[in-house]
Order: structure tokens, then sequence, then C-alpha cells
């Protein structure tokens, strides 16, 4: 932990019990001008790129960001081999089955429909080692799960690295539904999907590196990667995360360590203070012109971890996100009159009964029954 | 007070041996070296039948005689010499002294019928009855007896001068800052620390009026001949509580030379509202014009649009260079053992340097000659003891005190588990002894240590040291004329202590040291100039980073930055100079000379390129102590001032200033684990001319004291940092700085009323602090080599302190203040990367956090005033914030779950009640 996070909760939880944190907005100027941002690179295993192009946009717009669309992307080699990328989806630009020659240096260029171009620095291939282990485990203080990386480098060239990691847990909604309404007949019938188990899958947001310069073997000891606090529901059922490693340079360790500090980590008077960061592409028509990105030519090793919810104690795993939900009773001699609304709005769960009869059909919210409306979806994936 | 004379008597070498001749007439054999009239009667009178009657005008005579197998009148007779004093003595043996005028002690025979006739039981009671009043007259009678300074006989070379000690009757402590003047026509002079004067006058009567903070004023008639000598002794203002803070220097903000100077008295300090039940020197210093922090949780101070790396901060003449304790919540000085703290903001003297922006002496009290004393209080966080007293009774006196927190505790008591494994806690000791080894020489030795630890669970642990010990010899070599010598030491330490991880485990260790000696020395050419002159050297050992493992499993490589050493040495000579009564001046030069040393590997770097890693071309390795690079220039000093009519002047200064040694700190605010940096061949000396004039004037009778004081400051080789620099552990340091030009300006007004039962001031600061970076290269340019705000640029600043005394025992403090919010990086426009939306920055400082305000109101109330019981209690009720404005301590923005967020973060946003207990005995 930094200094200045020590300095943050301690001043803020204990000592004097009296520190707060607001939601703060202040006034800045907008319409500034746009930069672009680059984000992607060359896959030196299978000659795959993906690039993709947006435009940064004011700090209060929520939207989605604007993607730059046809744009001329190439990649090219300092031999003089070009490849030229594809739009495949607005402001994405690919490239497969390109062969990368590992002593050849690759550099990104784009020429925007608005006549500038912009070229990164050139890039020599790097081949990540493999991931030694990952590991989880309980926090000291049984705060949550906090899941390790272990890995080395035998032939000592790696000493940058940078992992990013995708996360997917199994979850159920609150009630399994038996039934559904079709609007059309205004009846009930017999449930034949499954809309109780889902998994969720997100990308990670945290940018991890880390540097084994300093340390006298090359060997990441325990590299923090994933922190799942005690309260997510992450940890009910099952839970996987697959993380991927990237050798990196030096120059592309400080890139991501600033955009890491300016972003992630700051916010006492002893936090280093912002600053303007770019990357490794410059806009070659017009030097003033910031852009935001770091070109590289990149392998990646993958490793998957699996946690099983029953694994854990049970006091760690409370919350499912479901708590606040119940359900209500339509009785069997109000259907007529309100079957038509409660179906419009609700999602019915099955038949509830008292001493053998039906007397009516439960139901909830549709956020309670449905668990793809909390983000996931129903197909299971391939490795679960 | 009598046992005291008899002691002296005894050191002095008296011997009196009565010898009882034929004739009726006791005849005396002695010797007598430099001791009081009222000792020599004493010792008369245990030997012989004599009793003497005499007025207290006679005590400023000193005996120095011998004689042997003589009568007491020839005896007198020899002592009176060349001086007003008559004598007569009566057949009784009774010894009439008079002045001026002789008596005849008998009436002439048969005027009654009968001749003088004595009763022995009426003259003990009388003799009794005297001894008894005598105490608590002396100090009124001594304000009325006409002292005889020197001899009327002396031959003098120009005006004779009176010179001595002024000190605290109760317990024996210099005054240090007490005028000594008269008032027709105006002159005067200050004591210096040890409370010694020296005033020069041409010869005559005068009335001396002596005058200091929280002490009653007292006057002495004196009559001067030739060079002499005067102690003299104050007694506390203990009645008027608060109001003679100001009375003391009441016209000092007009009639003092010097300007950009503050002095706050503790007595001042222990009033204003504080947020965590302490007095604190360095948040009381913030409430002054000029004056401004980053936070309100830091103790840093920004003079004048300064870093909190210019200020040089003096304990008791040893650099402290971490004042600050709990990330900066208290200061590292105990309130209780202060005597006074001095802020120099211009008109710097020519005494100081090696910093640029300000110098804030802080002194402690000396220790009580007379009795044992001791004080202490509690407050939430803190609790406090100190002792004193003397040693050797009247010579040697020593003063202790201690502070600590416990803090530990509380969070110990906390349900949250993690923070119950959290530490965060700290103490300081001080120790002083002051000897006085006769009347030229004197002695003082000063130690202080402090140490702070923190950690967050059981992770990464912190460990910060200061200390400072100094030692102060003053001489005396004549009236006019003396010297102190004063070696210290001073040092700051940290560690950083990480054991989460066994592999990754590692000690991290910084240090800093320094050793000076130097030599002031005072002479008082005459009553128009006073000069003064001295050297001084300081040696600098820094150890800037050693990393080690700290686990037999770590695999942490071990990393040492090389040490780097340096000396600097100035000399200095400036002159006080009394062009007419309305006119005085102070002009002086400082010379400094500074030269960085080996031994040390220098890098050497590709030119016409900015300093990067891949720029290195070579390594220079300086091998013994041996100068790598040398800087040197002179310092010059200007100080006027022209009285005005009513009550008025106006003043001047100017003064360059040249630092050698700088913090490097990327933060906003001081941390314990900022570095410091000396200055070499990359690095280039600081250095800051500063101008400034201001006006001054007191209105009903010295009661309103109005100023406003105008300033300009340019600095060159000011330090700021590239985007995302790495200070710690960075063996190529000068590829991650930048240097910038700075430019500072304000203009401070101040409206003061020291008396009365409401006091207080009022102040409002306009100031501007702006960089630019002065590189030719892209890189090293900060907002593309335009002018920028500096991180402690605050325009508007406004405080108000105001003290209401209901009566001797009630009294309610106020403090309001407001000041812009500083400066700071706001992104501007996000952007999203695998996913997560992140930001990009504006401009450096290109917005400001909201505008500070607060208000703050205590309530001291004060034990009654009995003077016997076993101890003086006080409480103060101290409401910080009333409000509850969350004032922001800092803004920040995080990308949180694929959103961006920004927070304000307050740290007192309540309204805090503190109660203090003070006590002592």
């Amino acid at each position: 932990m930094s200094f200045s996070q020590t300095i943050l909760k301690l001043l803020v939880c204990s000592v004097l019990l009296c520190g707060c944190i607001d939601p703060y907005k202040p006034a800045v100027k907008t319409g500034a001008a746009s930069q672009l941002v680059v984000t992607g690179y060359l896959n030196s295993q299978d000659g795959s790129a993906k690039i993709q192009l947006s435009n940064s946009q004011d700090i209060y717009n929520s939207d989605l960001p604007t993607n730059i669309t046809g744009a001329q992307v190439t990649i090219e080699s300092d031999a003089g081999g070009v490849a030229h990328l594809t739009e495949t989806s607005p402001g994405s630009y690919e490239l497969s089955g390109q062969p990368v020659d590992p002593n050849k240096k690759y550099r990104l260029t784009i020429l925007t429909s608005d006549g500038e171009r912009y070229e990164s620095a050139y890039s020599q291939g790097r081949n990540s080692p493999a991931i030694d282990s990952v590991t989880w485990s309980l926090d000291d203080f049984k705060n949550g799960v906090d899941i390790k990386l272990f890995t080395h480098d035998e032939s000592g060239q790696t000493k940058f690295y940078r992992w990013d990691y995708e996360e997917t847990w199994q979850y159920h909604s609150a009630y399994q539904s038996v039934l559904y309404y079709d609007p059309a007949t205004s009846g009930l019938f017999r449930r034949e999907d499954d809309i109780y188990n889902c998994w969720h899958t997100v990308p990670g947001f945290k940018i991890i590196t880390a540097s084994t310069s300093q340390l006298t073997e090359n060997k990441v000891p325990g590299q923090s990667v994933v922190f799942i606090p005690r309260s997510s529901p992450k940890l009910l059922l099952k839970y996987s995360v697959l993380i991927r490693q990237f050798a990196i340079s030096e120059d592309e360790y400080n890139y991501w360590e600033n955009l890491r500090k300016n972003t992630e980590n700051l916010g006492t008077l002893f936090d280093p203070l912002p600053s303007q960061l770019t990357g490794n592409i410059l806009c070659t028509s017009n030097p003033n012109k910031l852009v935001i990105g770091y070109f590289s030519v990149l392998s990646a090793t993958e490793k998957r971890l699996f946690i099983d919810g029953n694994k854990l104690p049970t006091d760690l795993t409370s919350d499912t996100g479901y708590q606040k939900c119940t359900y209500d009773t339509l009785l069997i001699a109000d259907i007529p009159n309100r079957i038509r609304g409660i179906g419009d709005v609700y999602l019915f769960i099955g038949p509830v009964t008292q001493t053998f009869f039906t007397i009516g059909f439960s139901y909830s919210t549709k956020k309670c029954v449905d668990c793809r409306l909390t983000g996931g979806t129903t197909t299971r994936p391939a490795f679960w | 007070m009598s046992s005291r004379f008899l002691l002296r008597v005894i050191c002095c070498v008296a011997l009196l041996i009565p010898v009882v001749s034929q004739a009726q007439q006791t005849l005396l054999n002695g010797q007598f070296k430099d001791i009081t009239f009222r000792a020599f009667v004493t010792s008369v009178e245990s030997a012989t039948p004599y009793r003497f009657y005499y007025p207290p005008a006679a005590d400023t005579l000193k005996v120095n005689t011998s004689f042997h197998e003589k009568p007491l009148s020839t005896v007198l007779l020899d002592i009176f010499k060349d001086t007003e004093f008559k004598f007569a003595i009566d057949p009784l043996n009774r010894v009439f002294i008079t002045r001026g005028i002789e008596i005849q002690p008998e009436l002439p025979p048969g005027y009654f019928g009968y001749s003088s006739l004595a009763k022995n039981q009426d003259d003990a009671a009388l003799q009794s009855f005297l001894a008894g009043k005598q105490r608590d007259q002396q100090q009124a009678s001594l304000e009325d007896k006409l002292f005889i300074i020197g001899s009327r006989s002396a031959e003098q070379k120009g005006n004779p001068s009176v010179a001595g000690y002024v000190r605290n009757i109760d317990n024996g402590e210099p005054i240090v800052g007490a005028v000594v003047m008269i008032e027709n026509p105006f002159m005067g002079t200050a004591t210096d620390a040890f409370g010694y004067f020296s005033l020069s006058l041409p010869k005559g009567r005068y009335e001396l009026k002596i005058k200091s903070l929280g002490m009653k004023t007292t006057r002495r008639q004196i009559m001067l001949y030739s060079d002499g000598k005067l102690d003299i002794e104050m007694k506390e203002d203990i009645v008027s509580l608060k109001e003679i803070v100001i009375e003391s220097e009441k016209d000092a903000n007009v009639t003092s030379l010097q300007m950009g100077k503050e002095k706050l008295d503790i007595k001042l300090l222990k009033q204003i509202p504080s947020a965590l039940g302490e007095t604190d020197v360095l948040r009381t210093v913030l409430t002054l014009p000029g004056v401004q922090s980053v936070g309100e949780g830091t103790v840093g101070i920004n003079v004048r649009g300064g870093s909190t790396s210019q200020n040089l901060i003096l304990y008791n003449d040893a650099t402290i260079y971490n004042p600050s304790h709990l990330f900066g919540f208290f200061s590292t000085f105990n309130p209780d053992i202060l005597k006074n703290v001095e802020l120099y903001k211009s008109g710097i003297p020519a005494e100081y340097g090696g910093r640029l922006a300000s110098i804030l002496e802080v002194t402690t009290r000396e220790g009580n000659k007379k009795k044992f004393s001791g004080s202490g209080g509690i407050s939430p966080i803190t609790g406090r003891f100190m002792i004193e007293g003397p040693i050797v009774s009247e010579k040697t006196s020593f003063i202790l005190s201690g502070r600590s927190t416990y803090s530990n505790w509380i969070l110990s008591q906390l349900p949250n588990e993690t923070l119950r494994k959290s530490a965060a806690s700290f103490y300081d000791i001080n120790a002083l002894i002051t000897h006085q080894i006769n009347d030229k020489n004197s002695l003082q030795l000063s130690g202080y240590f402090s140490d702070d630890k923190f950690k967050l669970g059981n992770d990464t642990s912190y460990h910060y040291t200061n200390r400072a010990a100094s030692a102060k010899w003053k001489h005396i070599f004549s009236n006019r004329f003396f010297g102190i010598i004063t070696g210290s030491h001073s040092g700051y330490d940290y560690a950083i202590d990480s054991k989460k991880n066994p592999l990754k485990a590692f000690e991290l260790s910084y240090g800093i040291s320094q050793n000076q000696l130097k030599a002031d020395f005072n002479y008082f050419l005459d009553s128009k100039h006073t000069i003064t002159f001295g050297a001084s050297s300081i040696y600098y050992h820094l150890q800037p980073g050693t990393r080690t493992a700290s686990d037999a499993q770590s695999i942490v490589t071990p990393v040492k930055v090389q040490n780097e050493q340096a000396v600097e040495s100035a000399l200095y000579v400036s002159d006080r100079f009394e062009v007419t009564p309305k006119l005085s001046l102070t002009y002086g030069l400082r010379y400094s000379i500074y030269s960085f040393l080996g031994p040390k590997n220098v890098y050497r770097y590709l030119s016409g390129v900015s300093f990067n890693e891949n720029t290195i071309i070579d390594t220079v390795s300086y091998t013994g102590h041996k100068p790598i690079s040398t800087y040197h220039g002179p310092e010059l000093r200007l100080a006027a001032r022209y009285a005005l009519p009513g009550a008025a002047s106006v003043k001047f200064s100017y003064n360059r200033m040249r630092q050698y040694i700088q913090m490097l700190s990327n933060t906003t605010a001081i941390s314990p684990t900022d570095i410091w940096k000396l200055s070499d061949q990359y690095v280039k000396p600081q250095i800051g001319d500063q101008i400034s004039a201001g006006y001054y004037r007191n209105f009903r009778s010295n009661t309103i004291e109005v100023s406003a004081e105008a300033y300009y400051k340019l600095t060159k080789n000011f330090i700021d940092y590239k985007g995302g620099a790495t200070l710690l552990l960075n063996t190529h340091i000068e590829t991650d700085l930048v240097s910038t030009k700075g430019h500072s300006y304000g203009i401070e007004f101040m409206l003061r009323k020291l008396t009365g039962k409401l006091n207080g001031w009022v102040t409002y600061t306009y100031s501007r602090s702006l960089l630019q970076t002065t590189s030719s290269y892209t890189a090293d340019r900060i907002n593309n080599g335009r002018v920028y705000p500096s991180n402690f640029d605050k325009p508007h600043s406004l405080n108000l302190i105001g003290n209401y005394k209901f009566n001797r025992r009630f009294s309610i403090s106020v403090n309001y203040t407001y000041s812009t919010g500083r400066p700071i990086t706001l992104p501007l426009s996000r952007y999203d990367l695998n996913g997560a939306p992140r930001l990009f920055y504006s401009d450096r400082n290109e917005y400001r956090i909201p505008d500070y305000w607060r208000a703050d109101v205590s309530l001291n109330i004060e034990g009654n005033h009995k003077i016997r019981k076993l101890a003086h209690s006080s409480w103060t009720l101290a409401l910080y914030n009333i409000t509850g404005r969350r004032n922001a301590y800092s803004v920040y923005f995080v990308s949180q779950d694929g959103k961006i967020n920004g927070y304000k973060l307050s740290i007192f946003g309540n309204p805090i009640p503190t109660l203090t207990y003070n006590f002592r005995f």
C-alpha cells in the first residue's frame, strides 16, 4: 500500500473520526480540443491486431466515446512491409494472420479522414514468459479474497510486466421462474428457458504492472491482480478469472504507471501531482496535437483460475445483490382483473399452493427474476 | 534576599576583622572586591556595633576597597569619594547615609536640655520593620532610586554606555527582546537572546524605560558618567492576563527598524483556538499576513509565495528539517517550554542566510533560576509535562519537557481489525540547561528529539525522527562588545519498512545531518552605530536513500544512492545606523560560499538535449573530500525607516538570499518521505531577491496599529518536476527536475488592537506566486513554458483574531479565516482505455479547489487567583469549525466501475469540540 493511501485511510477513518468525502463536480472548460485515443497492440504470436480509435470527450459527458471511422490504419515494419487494417466495426480496425518477424520492428500509422497523420514509435516483439501460477487466499483481515499471480523469466529478458484480466462469475436471480405470461393470450405458460442461472463476464478496469528491475531474481513473487471484497456477490456460486500477461518495455511500463497514478491513486495532499501523459504516438502533421495511446508488439500468455463459492467461509458471501427482493401473490380470483396489469410490469415466478390447492401465482420485479437484467448472460461459457 | 547577599559576600572574598582600639573607636581591617554597598553594610554590622541607615540609592554603589586598622569614617570617606553621598556617625554607633546634604547626627549640646537619648529596643524594632517592607517596596523604590553608572571622575572617550541584563524577577530568566529606551529624545535598544542590552548615551541623567511582552513596564533613573553596568529585573504582569502582549511593544510597530517581522509570545499563542486542543506555533503563524499553507492538515508554511522548504526553522539556533508530527496535524514544538516565535518575512538581517523565504526562530524558555516548577496539559490526543528549576541557585537552571500521544491506545479500541493493528504515535523531548559562569560569560545547552511512527494494518510502517542540539557560549568583552559562539547539530531520518510480502520485504532509509559552527559579534560603536559581524560554516551530510532486503527470503535488490556532502560558509557584517532620530538604516553584506564535495560518481549528459537516462554519456568519479562544484556570491541586506509626524513611519527593505539545499517533493504538502537535495553541478542554488516597502501608523496613543506592506520577490532556480517524476531512490535525479523562475508579489494590510477588553487583529493579503520554466527543451517545460501558479498561490486571504476578556478568569477568543482555494490540475477530458474511462488533465495548476473559510471559538477559564495552592490550572474549551463547513482538503477523480467520479475530501468537516486541561505548579 502506498504511503498516500495509508495516510488517506488513517486520516479519514481513525485518528480524527471526522473526515468526510463528498462527491464533487468542479466546473471545467468544456469543448476542449478532443484528443485521438489509440488502443490495441500487434499480437506477435498470431499476427493479429485490433486497433480501436476514438476521441476523448468532456469529463462529465457520459455518452459512449465517439469512434473514429474512415481512417487509414497501417502497421509498417522497419524493413518496409506495410499491412493495411480493415475497419470491421466503427472505430475498430483489424488485421489477422500477418506474419510477425521477431527481429523486425513495427509501427502504427494512422491517417484520419480529416487529413491528420499519426505515427507511433517502432516497437519490437517481446515474448511473455508463461505464468507460473495464480492463487487465491483470504486477505489478512478476512476482508475479502486476494488473487495473486506468480511468474518468472529464466531468460532474464522480461523486466517489466503488464497484466489484464477478465472476470466471470455464475449467479442466480432471486427467484427461479417456471411460468411466463403471454400478453397475446393473457395466459400463463410453462417457461422453457432458464433466466435463473447466469454468467457475468467483465473486463478488468485496473491497470496492473510490475517491474523486477529492483529485485535480485527475475521473478514476480505474488502480484495482487484482483481483490474481491467480502460482500461481493461474485463469490456466491463460482468465480473465474482469466489473466493475460504481457512482457513490455520500460518505456511502456512508465506509460502505464503514470496512467495508473493519474487515475487510480489520487486523493490526498501526499499523492503525486497528476500530469499530462501521452504515450509513443505523435501527430506528425500537427506536432501540437496530443495523442493518447501506446502501440507495441506483444505476445500474451494466459492462465485461468476458478474459485468454488462453497470453499469459502459462509460469512464472506452474505451479499447476493438480491436481498431487497420480495414477491407478491396474484390470487386466482383476481386473475381476470389484474393479470394484464401485473403481467406487463412483473414476471411470474410459480404457483402458490395451500393444502394441495393452487390459490394463485407469485410474481416479482423483472430484475429479481431475470438474471440477465443484472448484466449476465444465460449462455454457459465454453470454459465453464 | 538576605541570604543571597550573604552568599555573595562570601564568594567575593570579604574579610573583615574589627580591632577595638583604646580610644573606644572601632578600627576595621578589610578587603572588599566588587560587592554591593548593602553587602558591605551587612558585613560591617555583623562584626561591629555599627548600624547603618541609608537610602536605597546607595545600593548602586560598588564597594572596592581594602583597609587596615582604619576607623569606619575613613573607610566611608574612601567609599563615597567621587559620589554625592555623605555620612554621619552618631555616638550610638548609628551611621546615617544621605545624598547631597550632610546631616548633623546630634543637636547642639543642651538644645533640649539633654543629649541624644536612644533606646536600643526601638532601634531593633525599626530594623525589623524595614526588612519586612524592603521586599515589597524594592521594585517600586528601584524605579525612583538614582543609579550611578560609572564614576564621575572616569575618563571617557565618546559617549558612555550602560549595559546589563534584563531578567525576570521571579525566575531569573533573561527577557529577550525587552526594549530599553529613553523617550526624549527617542533612543533605545532591545535585549538580545541572553537578555543583554547596551545603550550608548551622552553623559547625563536619564529615565530608562524597560518594556517587554507580558512584563510590567518598569523605569530606572540613571546618572550616566562612564561605561557601567545595570542589571534590571522585571515583574511578570500577572493581572492583565491578555492585553499586556500589546502594551509591551506598543510602539515597536512604528519605531522599530525591522519590517516584515512578526513576533508571537507564548501567551498569545495559547489563546488561539486550535483543532486538536493544543497550542500550535505554526498554526498561529498561519494567521499572520503573508503566511499560508496548502491545507489545514499541514503545518508547512508558505511565506510570501515561497515554498515550504524555503523557510529556515531554527529551534534554539539548530535547524529543524521536518516540523510536523502525525502527517502535519501537530507541529513538533511543545508549547510548554516555548518563549516566543519570531518570523522574518523581509528585511532579513545579515546574520541569517541559507533559505529564501523566511526565518522562523523558535526560542524556548531557560528554566526557572530561583525555584522548581512545572506544568502540563491534557488534550484529546496528547499529554505533556514540563519541569524546570535551578541546579545552582541563580546561576544554573534546567528545563525539561516531554509530550506524547495516546492515539495508539485510541486505535486499539476501535472495532475495525485493520485499524486496531494500525499505529500512529509520536513523542518529543526537549531539554535545556543554562549556566551563568560569571558576569561576562554564560553558556546554554539545548537538546531536542522527536519521533513519529505510523502504519496501517500490518502493512508498511513509517518512522521518522528529528534531532537538534546546540551549545551557545556568550562572552562579554566590554560594555560595548560581546560575542556568541554557537555549535549545533541537526538531523532528520526516516525509514520505511515493508514486510507484508516476505519475498518483497524491504527497508528503506534516508538521513540528513548538518553540523554548524558560527560566531556572531555585536559592537555598540556609539549611540548612532551598532555593528554586527560574524561567520558561520555548515557541513552537510546526506544519505539520500538506502534500500535493503529486510527478510531472509526477500529478493529485493539492495540500492544505495551515493551520499552527498557539502560545506556552506558565510561571512557577514552589518551596521545599524541612526542617521537622525527620524531616519535609521541597517545595511549589511553577507557573502556565502558553497562547495559540493566528493566522493561521488557524477553522470555526464549529452549536451544540447534534455537530460534523461538515455542521454548519459559518461560517469566521472570524484574521490576524497574535494569540491565537485562551488558556488558563491554576495547577499546584500538593506533596511531603512523614516519616522513621520504623528506616530507613523515608512520603511523600506531589500534583501538577497541564497539557498544551497532544496527539498524535493512532488506532493502538495510536506510529507515525511520528502527528501532534501544539495546543490550540485546540475541543481543550481536558488537565489531570491525581495524588495518591500511599508507604511505603519499607530492611533489612540499606540493602542491601535495599522500597517500596509507591499513586496515583490524574484526567485531563480526554483525546482519543479517533470510529470510523473520519481524522487526516491533515483540515482539520476537531475533527469526528473526542471528549473523554474518564480515571481511573487503581494500587499498585506493589518489592523491590530492589542489593549483593552477587546483585542485582536484583522489582516488581509493579496498575493500571487507564479512560476515559469526556463529550459529551452520542450521536455523540460511545464505548460509549454508559460507562467503558471505555484501550488500555494492563494491570492486572497483574510484572517481575524479577536479576544474578549469578561473578567480575569473568563475570556473568549474567535478566529475567522478565509482564503482562495489552492491551484489544482483537473481532468479536462475522459477517454476509454480497455473498457475503463481514463482522464486527460489540464495544464498544471489551471484550476482551483473551492475557497476555504472557517470560524472557531474558544473559551478560556483560568483557575482562581489564590496565590498559594497546589497547582494553578486552566481549562480551554474550543469549538473548531463552528459552521461545520466541509472545506476541501483535496479534490480528486477516480475511475470506479467504469465511471469517473469526482470527490472532495474534508478533514475537519464537522464542528470539533475539544477540552484541554492545563496545569502549572
